[in-house]
């Protein structure tokens, strides 16, 4: 596999965005517990994500997995739409 | 004989399975040197033969980030002192969550030890059409998967027949583990050669977790083995393995990759994250307004039930050990042996049994919110508020069972991760106004506090001052738990993570051990320090006996309803009590309770309160010359107490000392089993010595403070 993030200006912190929509995860920033926790339950770059609830508790799905994180730590989780994941993903393999 | 270990992640059903193949044979016990608890049960196979089935902590990955999942990779390691070494595992998946619940068997594969697979829920994955192939799953990995319905008891016996199989086969090579890259595997072997000593083989498992796992205890403990100035090396290796990426990173997305090899085309199920009726209920449950609501109007129920439901039964246990008692003195001549049966052990069992009722319905209600799920909502709800103290939404299951009883939630502070927050949490847990302070706050709300009501009964002062202490202890807590964080406990707040399992209509069996094993832990713990320290007290109150000793004739003892014979005895009682070593300890310290508008009689009731706070009303009642067997709802007793004078002639008790005493009795540390559990808990006397002593002061301050503002204020009419 290849580089932990895939470079882009398209992707925003997963509480910025709409209860209710799913996002592709592109990179899960940090080196915390929490980080490492997020990546083992599949939290990955390319993984589909969607946010439940927002608030000062977030509410995210992945795959069958509903979990509860805190805002701000939620900020470490970067995510951009289908069709900015799907722009990326070919420039990165025309790239590479 | 073999032992099994029953491994998988949190809410898989695994406490339902491990029950289902256990039944009553589990036995709870502690690991050495760690809070965690020891589960076992016996495992009995259709031809009779047993294995021991060690149920551990529920974890996600390998990579332990609390001291329960610690637990976890120890005993696979067998690291555990005293534990047996394990034979085989025992892994429980969630069917309707597959590819998360691999991740912690990817790690698993990667021993030597067999495994057996129980895919559980599967009748919830039929449910929601989810189709799995456990047939080409298992020819995939070269393990066996038995297909389960726990909570249904469907598979159980075919699951019991595999395992046995397991056990006496002979071991065959893992067919498929995670394809980790080169470099990762180059550094695990030399970490395997360098750590390992001529006493112990570092394994492939232990190598990894030492090579992600920066920091980890596993670390720590290789490092000692071999030299601590290794971590140099340690790091060294890491560079080499990972590079500029994240480890944990690395190891991620190659397990996943795995994963998803292994159940590539056998497991189908609609992937379009669409609405299930678990979330539907979510949008209301876990709704700011709506959400909140509903937890404040679930609290007010629990607490109704509690209190209405425990009512009838502690009223039969009190009178069942007032009969005990009196059979039981009549049948001994008067003297020590019979004071100490009826006064000491009969008095002390009775005082632990009596809170037996509302500890269980409360562990009822946990129970039950926990198995549907709904718990780790509203420990996501309040996680907010707790977070403006310092603590987590981990720790509002703890505080809550404090108003039950401190020492199931000080136990219950095991599933928080962090240490600080962890002991902050069990520092003030104490301060949730348990069961034991209801009966100080009835006595002396009904005797001090006037009668007076709103709104046709409604509302009403006494039960607004009820609702007063009860808070009280609460809204201290916050600034208290505050001021730790901030000072003694200083540290970074860990990142709260939780997950919210669909909600499932609760096991009763799981329900019922739930409650059986938390009240015969709290009668055998708690009762047994509160019988010691009762009967430790009872010494103190007894000797050094004088019976020659006459009952004196103060003029502020205040005849009640009893008959001339009756009334000399209780006042002899009073004289010898008064005599006690626990009397004179009471004049010692009545100068310093002075300011705090107490006499040396309420010093006394306090002093002797330390077993259980409740017995500071049985002992006022037998230094009032009531007789002992006098309880919160007796008029004699609030009759003495309203019209009890100091030798001046001013009345001792007044509204300011009645707050102060509850006041005291709110924030004080009157348990040694609480104290007791700290200490057990905590694994070191230091922080049972802080919470006694800061408790105390905080007691002491907050009833002075309560008696001199409220005399200022002319409440002392």
């Amino acid at each position: 596999m290849h580089t932990a993030t895939i470079q882009n200006h398209s992707s925003a912190p997963l509480s910025h965005c709409a209860v209710g929509s799913q996002n592709i995860v592109t990179e899960v920033a940090g080196t915390s517990p929490l980080s490492t926790r997020l990546r083992e339950l599949g939290l990955l770059p390319g993984v589909r994500v969607r946010l439940l609830r927002a608030g000062s508790s977030l509410v995210i799905q992945i795959g069958e997995t509903r979990l509860a994180v805190r805002r701000d730590d939620a900020d470490a989780i970067r995510v951009c739409d289908d069709a900015a994941f799907g722009l990326m993903a070919s420039a990165h393999s025309i790239a590479s | 004989m073999p032992t099994l270990a029953l491994i998988g992640n949190p809410n898989t059903g695994k406490t339902t399975l491990f029950n289902a193949l256990t039944g009553l044979s589990q036995r709870v016990g502690n690991y050495p040197g760690v809070t965690v608890e020891h589960k076992v049960g016996t495992l009995t196979f259709s031809d009779g033969a047993h294995a021991d089935l060690v149920d551990l902590p529920g974890t996600y990955s390998l990579s332990a980030h609390s001291p329960d999942e610690a637990v976890v990779v120890d005993a696979l390691l067998g690291q555990i002192h005293g534990s047996a070494p394990i034979d085989a595992i025992l892994y429980i998946a969630d069917a309707t969550n597959v590819r998360r619940n691999f991740y912690l068997l990817s790690q698993l594969v990667e021993s030597d030890v067999p495994i057996v697979i129980a895919l559980n829920m599967t009748d919830l994955a039929d449910a929601r059409s989810i189709r799995i192939d456990a047939e080409s799953i298992s020819q995939r990995l070269g393990l066996a998967i038995v297909p389960v319905a726990a909570s249904r008891g469907q598979g159980i016996d075919t699951l019991r027949e595999t395992v046995q199989s397991i056990l006496v086969e002979a071991p065959t090579p893992r067919k498929t583990t995670p394809a980790l890259p080169s470099s990762v595997l180059d550094s695990v072997r030399q970490i395997q050669t360098h750590f390992s000593t001529d006493d112990y083989a570092v394994g492939r498992v232990e190598a990894l977790r030492m090579l992600v796992d920066a920091g980890s205890e596993l670390e720590t403990r290789g490092l000692k083995r071999v030299d601590p100035s290794d971590l140099l090396a340690l790091d060294h290796l890491r560079d080499q393995a990972f590079g500029q990426t994240e480890p944990a990173e690395v190891e991620s997305q190659a397990r996943y990759a795995w994963i998803n090899h292994v159940l590539e085309k056998a497991v189908e199920q609609v992937d379009d994250m669409h609405a299930t009726p678990s979330d539907r209920i979510d949008d209301v449950l876990t709704h700011r307004l709506w959400g909140v609501g509903f937890f404040a109007l679930l609290n007010a129920v629990v607490f109704q039930a509690i209190y209405a439901w425990s009512g009838p039964l502690m009223d039969a246990i009190d009178s069942a050990f007032v009969g005990l008692g009196e059979s039981v003195g009549g049948a001994i001549p008067a003297g020590p042996l019979q004071s100490l049966v009826v006064d000491g052990i009969i008095s002390g069992v009775g005082g632990v049994l009596i809170f037996l009722p509302q500890i269980a319905i409360l562990f009822f209600c946990i129970a039950i919110l926990e198995d549907c799920g709904y718990m780790a909502r509203a420990a996501m709800l309040m996680d907010r508020a707790l977070s403006f103290c310092g603590l987590s939404g981990k720790s509002f299951i703890p505080l809550l069972s404090g108003f039950a009883c401190a020492i199931p939630g000080i136990m219950a502070t095991r599933t928080i991760a962090d240490r600080r927050d962890r002991l902050a949490t069990m520092l003030v847990v104490p301060l949730m106004s348990c069961s034991a302070r209801l009966p100080v706050y009835i006595l002396f709300i009904a005797a001090f506090v006037p009668e007076q009501s709103w709104a046709n009964g409604w509302i009403n002062l006494q039960g607004i001052a009820l609702l007063a202490f009860y808070s009280l202890g609460l809204i201290v807590a916050i600034p208290i738990a505050f001021l730790l964080k901030k000072t003694l406990l200083k540290g970074s707040s860990p990142a709260f993570l939780l997950e919210l399992p669909s909600y499932k209509w609760p096991n009763p069996r799981t329900v019922f051990l739930r409650v059986y094993h938390s009240s015969r832990d709290f009668v055998l713990r708690a009762g047994s320090i509160i019988l010691a320290t009762t009967i430790a007290m009872w010494a103190l109150a007894y000797f050094p006996r004088d019976s020659d000793i006459a009952a004196p004739q103060p003029a502020h003892i205040v005849d009640g309803e009893q008959s001339p014979a009756e009334l000399s005895e209780s006042k002899r009682a009073a004289a010898l009590l008064e005599a006690s070593y626990l009397g004179r300890a009471g004049h010692v310290i009545e100068p310093i309770v002075k300011p705090l508008g107490w006499d040396w009689r309420i010093g006394v009731a306090v002093i002797a309160s330390f077993p259980a706070r409740e017995v500071v009303v049985s002992t006022l009642g037998t230094i009032y010359s009531l007789g002992g067997d006098q309880d919160e709802e007796s008029e004699a007793l609030r009759t003495a107490m309203r019209n009890a004078v100091w030798p001046d002639g001013r009345k001792v008790f007044n509204v300011p000392v009645a707050l102060s005493i509850m006041v005291f009795f709110a924030l004080c540390a009157q348990c040694a089993a609480t104290i007791a559990t700290i200490k057990r808990e905590t694994l070191s006397w230091r922080w049972a010595a802080f919470s006694f002593f800061y408790m105390t002061g905080l007691a002491y301050v907050g009833a002075f403070c309560t008696y001199q503002v409220s005399m200022a204020l002319g409440w002392g009419g």
